[in-house]
């Protein structure tokens, strides 16, 4: 037999060797589906991470010598890190449920206007500000809304304010920026084989685990972040400040997300994209592929067009949602998307859960 | 993170999955004193029985939805009290497993799903709607020596009964008044929204006069379930009938002739949705209560006020202190009973039924009866 021949007979055989040795790797679908959510969702919290990290950067740079150009990165580093934990903001499992965490990084909604009481409290106090302070203080300022009201609140968070009064507003600013990073970096270690390991918690299930007994167990606490997700936008991001639940209801809107910074509308868009990121494990072996292969395809198509139509309808609202809530002119593209997170909680909520056999909130939904 | 993880992460790779044989777990099932609880199977079908060990010691199938049960310790048996709207309750032999009775309540009446025993035993006291009473709270007291026959009705100063226990003197009732006015005409619909008077309700049961009552500090706070320790010390969990989160603490701490006391003071604990499920108190002055709603569990010493730990378990809801083992057991509606430690920073796995939802509460078996329990 010639050479080459003969080699290409061995690259043949090592091909389909390949192939067995993949097939018979190949774990389960209900693993593959834990695999590839957990590595979407390590890369999630990473993002958050650096988000968080590149914010405090940002804030020692502008607080080095208080200008307009480092105002404005600080903001709108402000802003990637509010769009980086819209990602993470509907979880509800893991490291993330631990220690107040949530709390920690989103005081909201404030329905007392804690934050610029107890920010302004601290402010004009001789109470030492830095990284430790603000540890112990209370979670209403140790978050992203308190940066937000640092940041971008009409009266306290503008530029001359850092300009007459830099040492105590910057000494917050920081402490707070630097408190965020470290916190967002843990949030992210705890995951980590070499730390937390909540990845190996996610994705072993078995008798020995004391959260996730079977794959079914795991399987539903991703439902259960998307149902909060769903519920999230429909009833505190639109229904209680948009006044939306019936004709008698009025706007709240101070009960809006991030407000001060008219940022409510993007940091939805960043909920549902992540939704969707969540849903689909980032392109990989998600719940859409695992209904697919359970014979609800057509579930999963409709999942995922409810999802685009979702942030389709966030798009057309026009600016911000603090500004759409009074403009006659927007109330139809507001109720739109209301309508649109509606169907996609119902879908998420009800469907989902049918289709794969999951009961959600038994005893929670008892009412006794 | 080594450099091959790196890579595997940084691809968007499975991580988890190259890691899978690195993290093996090896634990022994600990022990645990056996408890009965209410449930459904994933047909719907609701049970009621008692777990040991791995599995029920018995179970029996009822028609209603039960919510939570008793032990009568010197007749060894169990009893499971029907879920709002039901009215009965089921009174199982724990040597047999058989069911004795079903017992219903009066014409007119519902129960509440919880009922406790007089210190000798004689008698059962059950919280109860008087539905021809326009909805008014009252007590079944019922005969235990005499197939649990109906004796008469106590006032319990409110609407909305929920669960109750008997203080340590053994001649006081103490009940959790949710204030929450329901009828069977109009299903679970609350009519009386904006008129709760919710608070703690203390019933002489030599006078059966109610002679205190502790208001809620916030009338949206409904008070539904409670515990009380050896030293008199009654824990009540909360559940608020307004927009979540309301930011108000859930857990009160009270004790005769003072005010209600908030245990909780929100820090330690990311609460969403304020809704205590079951309250559980140890020997040592400690407090456990689920929040299904929030997937949580939280302990608190009642001594200095302090929060000590919590855990997380799905849609966790039922909780009995386990003084044999030094630990509370806790129930999920995955099935799963799982040991609380304070100190141990993760719940151990006791037994999962898997299919199973346990119900909202759980009891103890009193460890006289446990090595009696019918094996069916």
């Amino acid at each position: 037999m010639p050479l080459s021949a003969l080699c290409h007979r061995w690259l043949r055989l090592a091909a389909l060797l390949v192939l067995a040795t993949v097939a018979a790797c190949s774990p389960p679908p209900q693993q593959r589906l834990l695999n590839d959510t957990a590595s979407s969702l390590l890369s999630t919290h990473r993002d958050f991470a650096l988000a968080s990290a590149q914010l405090y950067e940002a804030s020692q740079r502008f607080c080095q010598a208080p200008d307009q150009a480092g105002f404005e990165a600080s903001r709108e580093r402000w802003r990637h890190s509010a769009v980086a934990w819209s990602a993470l903001q509907f979880h509800s499992a893991g490291p993330l449920m631990a220690d107040n965490t949530s709390w920690k990084i989103q005081f909201w909604p404030d329905r007392k206007n804690l934050v610029a009481r107890k920010l302004e409290a601290l402010l004009n106090s001789d109470a030492a500000i830095d990284r430790d302070s603000i540890a112990a203080s209370s979670v209403v300022i140790q978050g992203l809304s308190a940066l937000e009201y640092l940041l971008f609140d009409p009266k306290a968070g503008q530029l001359s304010r850092y300009q007459d009064q830099p040492s105590r507003r910057c000494a917050a600013l920081t402490a707070i920026a630097l408190y965020q990073q470290q916190l967002s970096e843990q949030l992210h270690r705890d995951w980590l084989p070499e730390h937390g390991n909540y990845l190996a918690t996610f994705t072993e299930p078995g008798a020995d685990n004391p959260r996730y007994p079977d794959h079914r167990q795991a399987i539903a606490s991703i439902v259960e972040s998307l149902v909060t997700g769903a519920e999230l936008i429909k009833r505190d991001k639109l229904e209680r400040p948009l006044g939306l639940a019936s004709s008698s209801d009025h706007a709240q809107v101070y009960l809006l997300e991030w407000w001060r910074s008219g940022f409510s509308r993007q940091a939805m868009i960043g909920n549902l994209n992540a939704m969707e990121r969540l849903y689909l494990a980032d392109q990989l072996y998600g719940l859409d592929d695992y209904l697919r292969e359970h014979q609800h395809g057509a579930l999963a198509d409709q999942i995922i067009s409810a999802f685009e139509h979702s942030i389709a309808a966030a798009q057309a609202v026009d600016g911000s949602l603090f500004d759409a809530a009074t403009q006659p002119e927007q109330q139809a593209a507001l109720t739109q998307l209301y309508q649109a997170s509606l169907q996609l909680l119902s879908l998420l909520k009800n469907a989902l859960p049918d289709a794969l056999g999951i009961t959600l909130s038994f005893n929670g939904a008892d009412g006794d | 993170m080594q450099r091959r993880q790196l890579l595997l992460a940084a691809l968007g790779l499975p991580l988890a999955g190259a890691l899978g044989a690195c993290s093996q777990r090896s634990a022994a099932t600990p022990p645990y004193t056996a408890v009965c609880s209410a449930a459904s199977d994933h047909n719907n079908q609701p049970l009621l029985g008692a777990m040991q060990g791995s599995q029920w010691a018995f179970s029996v199938a009822s028609q209603e939805r039960g919510h939570d049960s008793c032990v009568h310790p010197q007749r060894a048996e169990a009893l499971f009290f029907a879920r709002r709207p039901g009215r009965h309750f089921y009174v199982v032999d724990l040597h047999s497993g058989a069911l004795r009775h079903k017992i219903p309540t009066a014409d007119g009446y519902h129960l509440y799903g919880h009922g406790c025993l007089s210190a000798d035993g004689r008698w059962l006291y059950t919280t109860e709607n008087h539905i021809a009473g326009g909805g008014r709270g009252a007590i079944g007291v019922y005969d235990c020596h005499r197939d649990y026959r109906l004796q008469g009705y106590l006032d319990c100063g409110g609407i909305g009964p929920h669960e109750l226990a008997l203080m340590p003197d053994g001649r006081h009732l103490v009940v959790a008044i949710g204030g929450l006015k329901t009828l069977p005409a109009s299903g679970r619909k609350t009519l009386n929204p904006d008129q709760l008077a919710p608070g703690l309700s203390y019933i002489d049961l030599h006078s059966a006069k109610v002679v205190e009552f502790a208001p809620a500090p916030h009338p949206q706070l409904s008070l539904r379930h409670l515990d009380v320790n050896r030293q008199g010390d009654v824990i009540v969990g909360a559940q608020f009938q307004g927009a979540v989160p309301s930011g108000l603490p859930l857990v009160y701490h009270h004790r005769r002739g003072g005010a209600l006391a908030a245990l909780d003071s929100r820090g330690p604990l990311g609460l969403r949705q304020d809704y205590v499920a079951s309250v559980a108190a140890d020997d040592r002055q400690r407090v456990l209560c689920s929040f299904p709603k929030d997937n949580l569990l939280a302990l608190w010493s009642i001594a200095d006020k302090r929060f000590v730990q919590s855990w997380q378990l799905r849609d966790c809801a039922g909780a009995v202190f386990d003084p044999a083992h030094q630990q509370f057991i806790v129930s999920s509606s995955s099935g799963q009973l799982m040991a609380a430690r304070a100190g141990q920073r993760e719940l151990q796995a006791l037994a999962y039924l898997p299919q199973l939802r346990w119900d909202n509460h759980l009891s103890l078996v009193p460890a006289a009866l446990d090595t009696t329990l019918a094996q069916h």
